[in-house]
């Protein structure tokens, strides 16, 4: 059909643009310059003899790895009508909300700031840079002093901004009609149910093997898991993203994971100009140091501002004095335009288990930052943004565990109170490490975060017996204080494919 | 291949809805929007682009020149054309939609007058609409540019392959 094709066009175009800067496509040119020396490349058939080359070089996969990565992290181009601001989020009430919550942080920033008398932005004086470059891996250790300083915003501040979440052009009377909202969330976004959930997850069925199930000590290693590493290196070898997507469903090895993440996430192997001084201490490494490298140079990572085009929220801008206005002057603050929370460092914690690298760790956690976490902290309709995450939650226990709904809500605990958190954070500080690992296995093999939801939702199925009892808040947070001896696989799969609905 | 916006006027929505608009509880599902053509002569439709609020199903129905001196009767080019495949959410609430002729029911050669009827089955909503209309016809052919051979794929020179020496079946 005529519509598809151009659509099929634009597309193409849209890519060629994109890869048309990276380093890729020097690489490809290069390659291709240097291929004229040899033998096999005749110039009658030029252009068949270079692909053939491609081909059975690898760079060909190198290609179309990165193909496949910008179609799964930059949405399809929209009506060519649209304004930028669309594409960022469609629904303009969500984009308002999103841009107060943005005035009230920096706002908060800067009180913080004047009270403090800290400027935003000023250049290191020269000792202050030696002493720095000196103390570069001890970071964790010797940090000034920070006690007067407080996280700009927590997870549950953002929250009541949600919970506040109204579209004018909705019903939200007082008379209860067939669609009120019993959970914390008003806004009426699409989220899948039960069935389309089975249909999306389907590798997480029962006839599928899964790791965090079938690689337990009662399970015989020939059934199943032999031959999912068998799978796992093949697919390594071959350096196919796309095929490592699918693979990594059913989970990852431990000893494969951080290749394939970095394979699916599509880093590059050189490691990057990164202001890092690797000095691989071999007997000692404190994850604080780690940490504290990675943030560090995430904040001032520009490069990070190209996500911005897809993310709903906008970097903050302020003007060199006396300025304002003048988009020449203007700076953006931090400089990757990302104002971190209490408890922000959590999203790079786990990748330090993987990746001992700093180059390679400091890249895989901004590929899963500017692909996956931006979404659990800014306001938009996405699917796999938090609003509609939280709606996900709360549709799916009122659906399938009513009961427990509702004597949670009488009790004066919403559920999503208890579970927004776990959210927010990917689960990361909340599930054993192992386990989160084989989470976010399957969020990078489903390139989306609704999986959190429905985790979010099994927990409380599992615990349903116990938090009948409760009578308040406090109570029902302490039996679901700790989250720590969970086993997220089989807790998933139960709910999705084994319980009676 | 271009396109010229042309100038219409688009009257003002009248909701369709059984009984007193006032009195009546709920609110209208149908809304009827028409656009015409004051200062154009009857022309081919190319396209037609508009903002949706809300709007789950439209119907365009279309009132053409007839060279003889029979009245123009309207007749329905486009169905019931989901904008939001469930009405009760926000999945293509807010979307930018072009149609184009070629998914019309009939032929949009020389248009005189459009009908938008716009429905909208959920109550929960307080109002729908579609906003930026703008109606296209073809714009002139844009003169065709020879590019040179080399810019496009070049076409390898295909060697006819040599004829076998084909022996003659015995008998």
């Amino acid at each position: 059909m005529l519509q598809e094709e151009s659509d099929l066009a634009l597309i193409i175009a849209q890519i060629v643009q994109k890869l048309k800067g990276s380093t890729l496509y020097a690489q490809l040119e290069r390659q291709a310059w240097a291929s004229l020396q040899r033998p096999e490349i005749k110039l009658e058939s030029l252009k068949e003899d270079i692909k053939e080359f491609f081909k059975i070089s690898g760079w060909e996969k190198k290609l179309q790895n990165a193909v496949y990565s910008e179609l799964n992290v930059f949405p399809l181009p929209s009506h060519p009508a649209a304004p930028p601001e669309h594409l960022k989020e469609p629904l303009v009430y969500m984009r308002k909300a999103q841009g107060s919550w943005e005035k009230r942080i920096l706002k908060s920033l800067n009180s913080m700031c004047t009270e403090l008398s800290i400027p935003l932005a000023r250049k290191r004086p020269v000792g202050e840079q030696k002493e720095l470059l000196n103390k570069w891996n001890e970071m964790g250790t010797d940090e000034p002093d920070l006690s007067l300083f407080r996280p700009v915003y927590a997870p549950k501040d953002f929250l009541e901004v949600l919970i506040n979440l109204r579209n004018p052009n909705y019903e939200n009377g007082d008379s209860h009609s067939f669609r009120t909202h019993l959970g914390l969330i008003q806004v009426p976004l699409k989220v899948k149910d039960i069935p389309e959930l089975k249909e999306f997850f389907v590798e997480l069925g029962l006839t599928a093997g899964q790791l965090g199930i079938d690689d337990s000590t009662q399970v015989p290693p020939e059934l199943f898991e032999n031959e999912h590493v068998r799978i796992g290196q093949k697919v390594l070898s071959e350096q196919d993203s796309a095929a490592a997507q699918q693979y990594i469903r059913q989970g990852s090895p431990t000893a494969l994971r951080a290749e394939l993440w970095a394979l699916i996430l599509n880093t590059s192997s050189q490691p990057e100009d990164v202001k890092l001084t690797a000095s691989n201490d071999d007997y000692y490494f404190v994850f604080e140091d780690y940490l504290y490298q990675v943030l560090l140079c995430f904040s001032r990572d520009t490069s990070v501002l190209g996500h911005f085009a897809y993310n709903s929220a906008s970097p903050p801008k302020s003007y060199i004095r006396g300025k304002l206005g003048l988009e020449e002057y203007a700076v953006f603050y931090p400089p990757n335009g990302v104002i971190p929370f209490h408890g922000f460092s959590m999203y790079v914690a786990p990748l330090c288990f993987l990746y001992h690298e700093p180059s390679k760790l400091y890249q895989i956690f901004r590929e899963m930052y500017v692909r996956f976490f931006f979404r659990l902290h800014s306001i938009s309709s996405h699917p796999s943004g938090i609003v509609s995450l939280c709606l996900l939650f709360e549709t799916l226990l009122q659906t399938y565990l009513p009961q427990l709904f509702y004597h949670l809500r009488e009790i004066g605990a919403q559920p999503l109170r208890i579970s927004f958190k776990w959210m927010v954070r990917a689960f990361s500080g909340y599930l054993a490490t192992d386990q989160l690992l084989l989470l976010w296995d399957r969020i990078l093999g489903y390139n989306s975060l609704e999986i959190l939801a429905v985790l979010a939702a099994a927990v409380f199925a599992f615990r349903a017996v116990n938090l009948m009892e409760v009578t308040s808040l406090a109570a029902a947070e302490a039996v679901l204080a700790d989250l720590s001896t969970l086993k997220v696989m089989p807790l998933l799969q139960i709910f999705l494919f084994a319980t009676v609905t | 291949m271009s396109r010229v916006s042309v100038p219409c006027h688009v009257k003002g929505t009248v909701a369709l809805q059984v009984g007193d608009v006032r009195t009546s509880q709920g609110r209208p599902g149908v809304l009827v929007i028409d656009v015409t053509f004051p200062s154009v002569a009857p022309f081919e439709l190319q396209e037609i682009m508009f903002k949706n609020y809300y709007t789950a199903f439209l119907t365009i129905r279309v009132r053409q020149h007839t060279s003889t001196h029979t009245p123009a009767k309207w007749v329905t080019c486009l169905r019931d054309y989901c904008l939001m495949p469930d009405p009760h959410s926000e999945e293509g609430a807010q979307e930018y939609v072009s149609l184009f002729k070629h998914q019309m029911l009939c032929d949009m050669g020389k248009v005189l007058e459009l009908r938008l009827i716009l429905r909208q089955p959920s109550p929960l909503w307080l109002s729908f609409t579609v906003e930026e209309l703008q109606i296209y016809q073809q714009g002139p052919k844009s003169p065709s540019m020879t590019f040179p051979k080399w810019l496009s794929h070049p076409v390898p020179c295909e060697q006819p392959a040599p004829l076998l020496e084909v022996s003659p079946h015995p008998g």
